[in-house]
């Protein structure tokens, strides 16, 4: 077991394709329920796939003003919404008390993709002279942990991971660290993305990633997989300070992998994997047979899924035929950046329900992909112990390692 | 997919091909044949997603994800490209 305090899970926020919330999330993902649809937000007459996992009915104006609104992208606005639910979750004031003892760490793959698009559309198509001033703070990577800085008065470290598809599983091990470690007395941690801009979607379709029907993770007949929005903020702090203020604990963060495959930019390596699995149960102090649920980064593509099969089998030998491993992005898609964020709320809440969320849109078993994916429907199951794991181009690797709450 | 390439055609198409090739991969013009195989010019997976991107756009065709993992050496680009000018 490594040094250092335990660290609870006091409050998650989540804004999805499932919903609004953390409790649509966890509704959507218990009934097996997809979120992906065909794309409203972007006319898809010229890209080949026309679905995709958008949040429905997110209105900007419910949580800010006009003028609050001009420093927002939609990345910023989803990541701010859902680090107020986590806070106000865990029972918490704002501003913070002792803002300088707290941190934000936040992961986004894209950042603020669709004001830079707009930006180049001014001055690419409609020739503006001037740009508006706001592009630049629109637009940069960590806009999103900074408002949300702001906006709960965290005055302490506040950082934006982008290690593309595993950008907030990144931002959560860091965060937790630096919790277990003494640095701060509690974070919000997270991920947020908003890439549904034209641009950004023609490069998804350039490189056939994304299916044209639906995300069907180890599927035999998977096609690739379908992009989603949204963002997930988990409130992390000492599991003693926790229990003192009589706070509502969620779970724990146990344990954080990450590694490289010092390989290819898109041809994922199980071996990369296998390790930042490793690392995880290392790092936690806990043997790989107390794994019961793993949620897989499990993109639906040919490459990933086949990768990830095999490095479960590297990292869990035989035990790898009795976890559960489901991919959730079949239900909330591919949020890219914030994706690990999601999925680490969806584990602590089947680690918290005593229920696996389902592989939706399974039709049969891939054998490359022997392995038991909970097809279609919730299954009950007692766990302790579960990784969520997220795997980017780039060959970057980042397993986190859960405990469900005590008593 | 695989298919002959008669040189006689005449229309030029195997060398606007094999010229998108060596724009793509690197590859020395005088390497290429026709009859090459992808991976006899060492394009693996990616590298066919670029170049079919290409012959997209220089031949204004598409070509579907179901067809493009048949693509198997230039003779099956070039036949490609000439069932959907067909």
């Amino acid at each position: 077991m490594s040094p250092g305090r335990r660290v609870a899970i006091t409050g998650m926020g989540a804004i999805s394709a499932l919903g609004l919330d953390a409790g649509a999330l966890w509704d959507g993902l218990a009934s097996g329920r997809t979120g992906i649809r065909p794309i409203e937000g972007v006319d898809t007459s010229d890209l080949r796939f026309k679905n995709g996992a958008e949040v429905p009915g997110f209105e900007p104006r419910d949580h800010f003003s006009g003028e609050q609104l001009q420093w927002l992208d939609r990345f910023s606005q989803l990541g701010v919404v859902a680090a107020r639910q986590a806070v106000r979750e865990a029972g918490l004031e704002t501003p913070l008390v002792r803002g300088e003892r707290c941190a934000v760490v936040t992961g986004s793959a894209a950042g603020g993709s669709l004001s830079l698009e707009r930006s180049y559309h001014e001055l690419f198509v409609e020739r503006r002279k001037q740009l508006r001033p706001l592009a630049i703070p629109l637009t940069m990577a960590n806009a999103g942990a900074s408002a949300v800085a702001a906006d709960l008065g965290v005055a302490g470290p506040v950082l934006t991971l982008s290690t593309a598809c595993a950008s907030s599983s990144h931002a959560l091990g860091t965060a937790f660290w630096m919790v277990r470690n003494g640095v701060v007395d509690l974070a919000v941690a997270g991920g947020s993305e908003a890439p549904f801009a034209w641009g950004n979607l023609k490069a998804w379709e350039a490189i056939r990633a994304v299916s044209l029907d639906t995300c069907r993770p180890f599927s035999r007949d998977r096609r690739g997989t379908i992009l989603g929005e949204g963002a997930a903020m988990l409130v992390l702090e000492p599991l003693e300070a926790a229990r003192a203020r009589g706070a509502r604990i969620w779970g724990e963060l146990v344990g954080f992998g990450m590694s490289s495959d010092a390989g290819h930019l898109t041809r994922p390596l199980p071996e990369g994997q296998a390790r930042a699995i490793g690392s995880a149960l290392d790092d936690a102090g806990i043997h790989r047979e107390r794994i019961g649920y793993v949620n897989a980064h499990g993109t639906g593509t040919q490459a990933n899924d086949v990768t990830e099969a095999t490095a479960l089998r590297q990292a869990f030998g035989r035990h790898a035929s009795r976890i559960a491993v489901s991919s959730t992005k079949s239900m909330h898609g591919h949020a890219l950046g914030a994706s690990g964020a999601l999925e680490s709320v969806a584990t602590i809440l089947a680690l918290e329900h005593g229920l696996i969320p389902p592989t939706t849109n399974f039709t049969s078993l891939d054998p490359e992909c022997d392995l038991d994916v909970v097809p279609n429907e919730a299954r009950p199951a007692p766990i302790e112990f579960a990784l969520s794991s997220s795997f980017g181009f780039g060959g970057v690797n980042a397993v986190l390692a859960f405990r469900r709450a005590e008593g | 997919m695989e298919r002959n390439i008669d040189p006689e055609e005449g229309d030029g198409l195997a060398d606007r091909v094999i010229a998108l090739i060596v724009a793509v991969v690197g590859a020395p013009r005088e390497q290429i044949q026709a009859s090459s195989s992808f991976e006899e010019l060492g394009i693996d997976s990616l590298t066919a997603l670029s170049l079919v991107a290409e012959v997209e756009n220089a031949f204004a065709i598409e070509v579907s994800n179901a067809d493009l993992v048949e693509l198997r050496s230039v003779s099956d680009v070039i036949a490609t490209i000439r069932a959907r000018a067909a």
